[in-house]
């Protein structure tokens, strides 16, 4: 990068009446429809863009007038309210869709601020930014995941139905006719069975995939030592592992949390080459969020992988040498980043050790940084 | 003291009937079941009056042109059948299914995924209840 010379600096230091015909041409050829309003809601100065919302033949009529018999009465007294609110607090910021004198729809994002000028009158600086393509994309994003989430809860959910009917079958096969069935047919069936097990348990993690963040779990205060032994006593049923965890009060979304520890317990037991080992789980208050970590002494995983075991359906090992829908990482990243947080592997040369970051405070900000 | 337990089976899956079945034969107890494959089916047999009484209806409520709680909107509107006792089985673990089923004055509400594959234990609760209840006659 270059630096900068005292001469360009220099170029830049404009006296005071260049610094007012710089603002105006600023003002003036700006995208954004940007306009200057009186305390009594006149438009006294505009920039082109504004302008040219309108027909050519009413331009005239706009500085001095308030146009709001140009818009549709509805339309109108929404902005008259936003002006309002800034003339009364200062400022004011809306995202409004609008139909423009000149018959267009569009989309913006209008923000006012309340100036008082050397004349001791005050006015609001309004800059209006046609988000109208912004504004659509959100939408159908957030519908095709909307519909993404149903899909997978329909087909989850209607998949289900027949696999049921054929363990019913299978199972009745058995219960009547296993004496007659010979040795190879009963092989046969356990696999069948088996495979029906597997492609329960992936049905069920699909559904919870699909679901997971579909209620809100609010905040709530908790001893994080408990949630931790509470969940490793549900899934630690018939093997020998010994758990450390420190302890801390916390005030956090505690199912949603409660889901992550599960699956990232059962991961360290699953997935351990022994039958017995060791697991660690911190948790540190940081500046603003947690750090959450479960350490356990296992097989470890090869850091190449460690961004496709978030990935659905990703598993290291064939399904016939350890069981698992290979859901149960992508969950935990989807509620994670849900509440704004993630989850990582963190590379070490023994075991396996994830670490989880999760906001404590709010992070729902104002959508947009206001204007000084 | 009621005699054999009649039920009236409004279930449009096959494998679930056969399910049902099997499970009352399991227990021997000694039943008459009508099937109705949907909503429909099932108030044509009830208004034709092709079940001795007393029964119960066990019903699904996913179903084929009438679905449960259709079916079982219509009966509570019918003065000749709005007597009748009424279980749902069904699949649907859905929080406004369960309020919507005992706002239509159900007896009970269970769910297939929990009552593992042969129903056994809801034959099990339908046979005691059975045998003690009392039913309007005729």
């Amino acid at each position: 990068m270059d630096k900068k010379s005292p001469s360009d600096t220099a170029e830049f230091n404009i006296s005071a009446y260049d610094q007012a015909e710089f603002n105006d041409l600023l003002f003036e050829n700006m995208p954004d429809y940007a306009f200057v309003k009186n305390d009594s809601f006149k438009i006294v100065k505009a920039n082109s863009a504004f302008l040219s919302m309108y027909p050519t033949n009413i331009r005239d009529k706009v500085i001095g007038y308030t146009t709001v018999e140009d818009y549709q009465p509805k339309e109108a007294e929404l902005f008259l309210a936003r002006d309002k609110e800034a003339f009364e607090q200062g400022y004011s910021e809306t995202v409004e869709t609008i139909t423009f004198p000149d018959h267009r729809i569009r989309t913006l994002l209008t923000r006012k601020k309340r100036f008082e000028a050397i004349d001791g009158r005050t006015y609001i600086l309004g800059i209006a930014t046609d988000v109208t393509e912004r504004e659509e994309l959100i939408e159908k994003l957030r519908k095709s995941n909307d519909d993404l989430d149903q899909f997978a809860y329909m087909a989850s959910h209607d998949l289900k139905a027949p696999l049921t009917a054929i363990a019913k079958l299978v199972s009745w096969i058995d219960e009547d006719h296993r004496s007659e069935l010979p040795v190879g047919a009963i092989e046969n069936f356990e696999l069948i069975k088996s495979r029906i097990n597997r492609m329960t348990q992936l049905l069920n993690d699909m559904l919870t995939y699909s679901r997971v963040n579909q209620t809100p779990h609010e905040k709530e205060e908790f001893s994080f030592k408990d949630l931790v032994l509470e969940q490793f006593d549900m899934i630690c049923i018939d093997k020998e592992f010994n758990l450390s965890c420190c302890e801390l009060i916390v005030s956090l979304q505690k199912d949603a949390i409660a889901i992550v520890l599960r699956n990232l317990l059962a991961n360290a037991i699953k997935h351990h080459h022994l039958d017995h080992g060791n697991i660690d789980v911190t948790i540190e208050e940081k500046k603003g969020f947690y750090l959450i970590k479960v350490t356990d002494d296992g097989p470890g995983i090869d850091p190449q992988y460690s961004s496709k075991i978030f990935e659905m359906f990703q598993t290291l090992k064939p399904r016939d040498q350890q069981e698992g829908s290979g859901i149960g990482l992508a969950i935990c990243k989807k509620i994670a980043n849900h509440y704004a947080g993630d989850i990582t592997l963190i590379d070490q040369p023994n075991g396996t050790s994830f670490l989880v970051t999760w906001p404590s405070v709010p992070t729902q900000q104002p959508p947009f940084k206001r204007i000084k | 003291m009621n005699h054999d337990l009649n039920v009236l089976l409004v279930e449009d899956d096959d494998i679930d009937f056969m399910s049902i079945v099997r499970s009352f034969k399991k227990r021997k107890i000694l039943n008459k079941i009508t099937r109705a494959i949907d909503g429909v089916h099932a108030l044509e047999l009830l208004r034709e009056e092709t079940i001795t009484k007393p029964f119960i209806v066990l019903l699904d409520l996913q179903m084929p042109r009438m679905s449960g709680l259709e079916f079982l909107d219509t009966i509570r509107n019918d003065d000749m059948l709005n007597d009748i006792v009424i279980f749902v089985l069904t699949t649907s673990d859905n929080e406004q299914d369960i309020v919507k089923s005992y706002k239509k004055h159900i007896a009970g509400y269970f769910l297939k995924d929990r009552v593992s594959d042969q129903f056994l234990d809801v034959v099990d609760v339908l046979d005691g209840y059975w045998r003690i209840l009392q039913l309007p006659k005729g």
